[in-house]
């Protein structure tokens, strides 16, 4: 991939999905090997804090 | 769903040959609009792709699989109906019920999908809310990602686009967008009737596409090369590969090729493939946990736990098993003993001096003890049961049924 697929400007799209795909991937795995479930209860508040905060963030920056 | 973002028409006017017809008013000048006579419904999934550029076939089967696994697309289909302005109109039916005089900034429109997501959640007890967050994180980025360019070929003049570039001719006519600063556009009206000679329109040349990259091809043939070494794992009988791991292997190449080119080559498409195997994990996990149920075979069995075990796991798919504890001597030597049933009649033989703590499961059955039923008619019945003489148990037994009975008798 070094002579086509050169470096280029950071792909938040990319990074996004990749993460996405990524983390669920490794949390089925970690859950069916080892049998620990995960607790998610965090992840709605901590999604709403993200947005929230960013929304913040981005509308000062204006 | 995206928000509705209003997209550009980049316009340069060059030399003056047409006359400008009015001012640069107008229906949205927006490629996200829907068009319900040419659409198989309300014309969502055609507005989103014509959008983002993708096929609204895609969007359709999205649509289809998240009303499927939860619900949720019939929502999401919704929501497009209400926040995505028809074709001609100046705005969207929940612009309209909502009197605004501006369309919806895409963060609004955002914010109430998530405001859904949430509600939808909540009644669903979180079914579904991974796939409503990928959708309305994908279609936001996508949105994002097309800020800044013009959804539309660029094209020379001031005016309005030439009949070419308008779009079909179902499509809302595309409002003139504003001159730039340096051509000043007249603020009295009446010399919006312009020159009598008209603009000349002029495609600039399409910039070179970027070479394509191979990071796509790259990561599917690792994640099939992968695949394959434990799928040849799995056949050759190795402990611990099955089917829905090999998938989420393979999930997991997907994503960090997805990673990968948040620096190096591109390859959005990939996540496509990822909601696929995301799909085929699902589906081939929820298989696993049935093949599990009802492994072990068919017939009937009798399981005899040895005075010397410590413990004992036995299992049949279909059929009728006794579990004879019988033999078990007094020890104070602990035993753990596991026996499960897909479907069928469990039978429990227990010892009358041995301390005996039995553990019975049936999801759909019942349970008896000793000709009496203790448990029927339920979900998911539980019962912890104690035998033999009294103290510390020395015998753990979990006993359970998918379907049917769990049956304890005296030895």
């Amino acid at each position: 991939m070094a002579d086509r697929s050169e470096r280029h400007p950071r792909d938040a799209v990319s990074l996004v999905l990749g993460l996405l795909l990524t983390v669920g991937a490794l949390m089925f795995l970690v859950t069916d090997v080892t049998g620990h479930g995960f607790d998610l209860r965090w992840v709605v508040p901590v999604a709403l804090i993200a947005i929230g905060g960013l929304g913040l963030t981005a509308s000062l920056r204006r | 769903m995206p928000g509705a973002g209003r997209g550009t028409i980049v316009a340069v006017m060059t030399e003056t040959t047409t006359a400008p017809q009015g001012p640069p008013s107008g229906p949205h000048p927006s490629l996200l609009y829907r068009d319900p006579d040419n659409s198989m419904f309300a014309g969502v999934c055609t507005a989103v792709g014509r959008y983002t550029g993708t096929d609204p076939v895609i969007w359709r089967i999205v649509t289809v699989v998240l009303t499927v696994f939860g619900g949720a697309g019939v929502l999401l289909y919704v929501l497009g109906w209400l926040l995505i302005p028809k074709a001609g109109a100046p705005m969207s039916i929940a612009e309209g019920a909502l009197r605004r005089r501006q369309p919806l900034t895409p963060a609004v429109v955002l914010a109430i999908v998530l405001v859904a997501l949430f509600v939808f959640s909540g009644v669903h007890r979180g079914h579904g809310l991974w796939a409503l967050a990928v959708i309305a994180g994908v279609a936001y980025l996508v949105h994002r990602d097309r800020e800044g360019r013009p959804l539309v070929p660029s094209y020379a003049g001031a005016a309005g686009p030439p009949a070419d570039v308008a779009g079909p001719a179902d499509a809302p006519q595309a409002a003139p967008a504003p001159p730039p600063p340096a051509a000043s556009w007249p603020t009295d009206p009446a010399a919006w009737a312009g020159p009598a000679t008209a603009p000349a329109w002029k495609v600039p040349p399409a910039e070179p596409r970027p070479p394509r990259s191979r990071l796509g091809v790259v990561t599917l043939s690792v994640a099939a090369l992968v695949s394959g070494v434990l799928v040849l794992a799995d056949q050759a009988g190795a402990d611990g590969v099955t089917p829905a791991r090999t998938l989420a292997v393979a999930l997991l190449v997907v994503g960090g090729g997805l990673v990968v080119g948040t620096w190096l080559g591109r390859a959005r498409w990939l996540f496509l493939v990822g909601i696929l195997l995301a799909v085929a994990l699902v589906g081939t996990a929820a298989t696993d946990d049935a093949s599990d149920t009802f492994r072990g075979g068919l017939g009937e069995r009798t399981w005899v736990v040895s005075p010397g075990a410590t413990d004992a796991s036995y299992r049949l798919g279909i059929g009728e098993a006794t579990l004879d504890l019988r033999d078990l001597p007094a020890t104070g030597r602990h035993v753990a003993v596991d026996a499960h049933i897909g479907a069928g009649h469990l039978i429990v033989l227990v010892p009358d001096d041995v301390p005996i703590r039995l553990h019975a499961t049936a999801r759909v059955g019942d349970i008896t003890e000793f000709g009496r039923s203790i448990a029927n008619g339920g979900e998911r019945m539980e019962r912890t049961l104690t035998y033999g003489p009294p103290g510390d148990p020395q015998v753990e037994v979990d006993a359970a049924v998918t379907a049917g009975q769990v049956e304890v008798r005296h030895g």
